[in-house]
């Protein structure tokens, strides 16, 4: 950088260097008066949108045109409305006042918003008032969470479907849905897709037991842009999966899947074409596939029986040796695998061949049980440094001739190239 | 002639990082020429501008900042330790590289200014804003403030 007077030098022309740099006259007045209280509401607002609600509303307090900048729509387009019953919960919830202020001012600004409610119905009919007065929003993410059940599906399910439709109809530019555990029904999916199946990439319907998969169906055939979806077994077919394939459909990153029986021997689970898997990892080869099991030993027949795509595996109850060994033959995509509790034999062979076999497989997670501490030794050198995560609560590790407990922890570190210790609590 | 005010001659790559003086010299023309005029910043002082080149040098090679998600919430915890010295300023000198942040539109320096008042205000109550920044309470009537106050009471955590 050059300081120059009022002729400044020119650079030598020969050398092509004056294009390298150019000149910049400063005012020459004095330095402007540090007031902060007029500060322009454009910076007020960059500063502000730094500030949590609370510290915010404090600054709002100070001067007129910090409270005017308070109030500009960008600092309400994103808004997570916390609805706890005192009683019930020890969480905080969103001041009802506050609640009224924001219907009233700042309604057509929400763009994102999330309800996180506690398992009362009260809190959950509280969060289908808010949403029934959301007629001026145009949301493009919508969330409802509830911490536990029964919550949502509590209500009477037309008052929440009419709450929930006035979102549909009035915002037409909905990107993000997460509505687990809510008394969704089929109708209502029918109106999400009239109204905004150009925009929707994301939705989330795990438990949602008032939808049938022609219901879901409707959602793949006209939401072209869905990226990301999860849901129950039962709403899973083989139209849905050719339906999420067609040549009109975007590459899918993300399907989650809930495999859950309520009560031992009552649900039977249909199988899927091993062609409708096929087509489906044809059409989004990166895709990632979740599939949750929360199924007691014996229902475990239909699944396993053939190659699928699945990347990620966490099975929740009981799963017997027999399916875990069957995982090792068809899963050849997995990455993640995470077994809650197995029964008292020991799973040598199906580590062994789940390394042999899942080339991809960085993470796994292991709790009721029994691995020998030699063949958890070769399972890890098999899979070497691509473990990132590995997750073994201690009582799994049956110690052998070859090693003890001690000695475990030594040879897997040098085989992963870190330092491992077994998990002394569960960690998920 | 000139007014008055001071001439700086600025390496072109570092005197792009504003915006605002990068779609001057697109708009004049004035990008392939060998000379020009000097392009005029009436709202930048030399003590300033100084500063500001001084900040844009030594972020000549940062990379492009990651795009930021409307609905993420925003940090003010991580402010690079050069910027944080660098802003080891009096009041007055940070209120005038923010409007010149601001107003020459270099992003990265608008935030890291921004970031550094919001860490001034953040935690503390009305009364301690009014006195760190020299504020004027300028509501009229005796029911606006109370009003405010009851604004600011609603989004306390019930």
């Amino acid at each position: 950088m050059k300081r120059g007077g009022r002729d400044s030098d020119r650079n030598s022309s020969e050398e092509g260097t004056a294009e390298k740099s150019k000149k910049l006259r400063t005012t020459n007045e004095h330095s402007q008066t540090c007031d902060w209280g007029n500060l322009l509401q454009d910076i007020i607002l960059q500063v502000f949108k730094y500030l949590p609600l609370l510290d915010r509303a404090h600054a709002s307090q100070v001067c007129r045109n910090w409270n005017q900048v308070f109030h500009m729509p960008d600092l309400w387009r994103c808004f997570e409305f916390e609805l706890n019953q005192p009683a019930t919960s020890y969480l905080k919830a969103t001041h009802p006042e506050l609640i009224k202020q924001i219907i009233k001012r700042h309604s057509n600004h929400l763009q994102y918003v999330s309800f996180k409610v506690d398992s009362s119905k009260e809190s959950a009919e509280a969060a289908c008032d808010i949403l029934s007065q959301l007629v001026n929003c145009s949301l493009k993410t919508l969330g409802l969470i509830s911490t536990a059940r029964p919550s949502f599906m509590d209500l009477p399910k037309s008052h929440f479907i009419s709450a929930l439709t006035v979102v549909f109809v009035n915002s037409k530019s909905l990107s993000s849905l997460k509505i687990d555990d809510t008394p969704v029904d089929d109708p209502s999916l029918k109106v999400l897709v009239a109204n905004n199946s150009d925009t929707l990439k994301l939705l989330k319907m795990s438990s949602c037991p008032h939808v049938s998969p022609a219901g879901i169906l409707c959602v793949a055939d006209q939401c072209h842009g869905l990226r990301e979806l999860a849901l129950n077994y039962h709403l899973l077919s083989d139209e849905l999966l050719l339906a999420l394939s067609s040549e009109k459909h975007v590459r899918l990153e993300h399907l989650r899947i809930d495999v859950v029986s309520e009560n031992p021997g009552q649900t039977h689970f249909h199988t899927i074409q091993k062609s409708s898997w096929d087509a489906f990892i044809r059409h989004s080869p990166k895709v990632n596939l979740v599939m949750y099991f929360f199924l007691y030993e014996e229902e475990f027949d239909p699944f396993f029986r053939y190659e699928i795509p699945a990347t990620h595996l966490y099975f929740g109850r009981s799963v017997s040796k027999d399916v875990l060994g069957r995982v090792g033959m068809t899963c050849p995509r997995l990455v993640e695998l995470v077994v809650c509790a197995n029964g008292l034999r020991p799973l040598d062979e199906e580590l062994i061949r789940i390394a042999e076999r899942c080339k991809n497989l960085s993470a796994i997670g292991l709790g009721e049980c029994e691995v020998s501490c030699s063949a958890f030794v070769e399972f890890v050198k098999m899979c070497g440094g691509r473990l990132s995560q590995l997750s073994i609560m201690e009582e799994v590790l049956i110690p052998d001739q070859k090693y003890s407990l001690e000695q475990i922890h030594w040879e897997v570190s040098k085989h992963l190239g870190r330092v491992w210790f077994p998990d002394m609590m569960p960690t998920w | 002639m000139h007014s008055g005010g001071e001439i700086f001659e600025v390496d072109v790559e570092i005197v792009k990082q504003s915006v605002t003086i990068k779609t001057i010299l697109e708009d004049l023309g004035m990008n392939d020429e060998g000379d020009h005029d000097p392009v005029p910043l009436p709202n930048v002082n030399a003590a300033i501008l100084k500063k500001v080149i001084q900040w844009c040098t030594h972020h000549e090679d940062d990379p492009p900042p990651p795009k930021v998600y409307e609905n993420k919430e925003k940090r003010t915890d991580d402010i690079p330790v050069w910027d944080q010295e660098f802003l080891k300023v009096d009041q007055g000198t940070l209120f005038e590289l923010n409007l010149a942040a601001n107003y020459l539109d270099i992003k990265g320096l608008l935030d890291v200014t921004c970031k550094t008042v919001a860490n001034m205000v953040n935690r503390k109550t009305p009364e301690e804003i009014h006195k760190t920044f020299n504020l004027k309470n300028d509501f009229t009537g005796p029911g606006r403030e109370a009003q405010v106050q009851q604004e600011n009471q609603r989004c306390e955590e019930k």
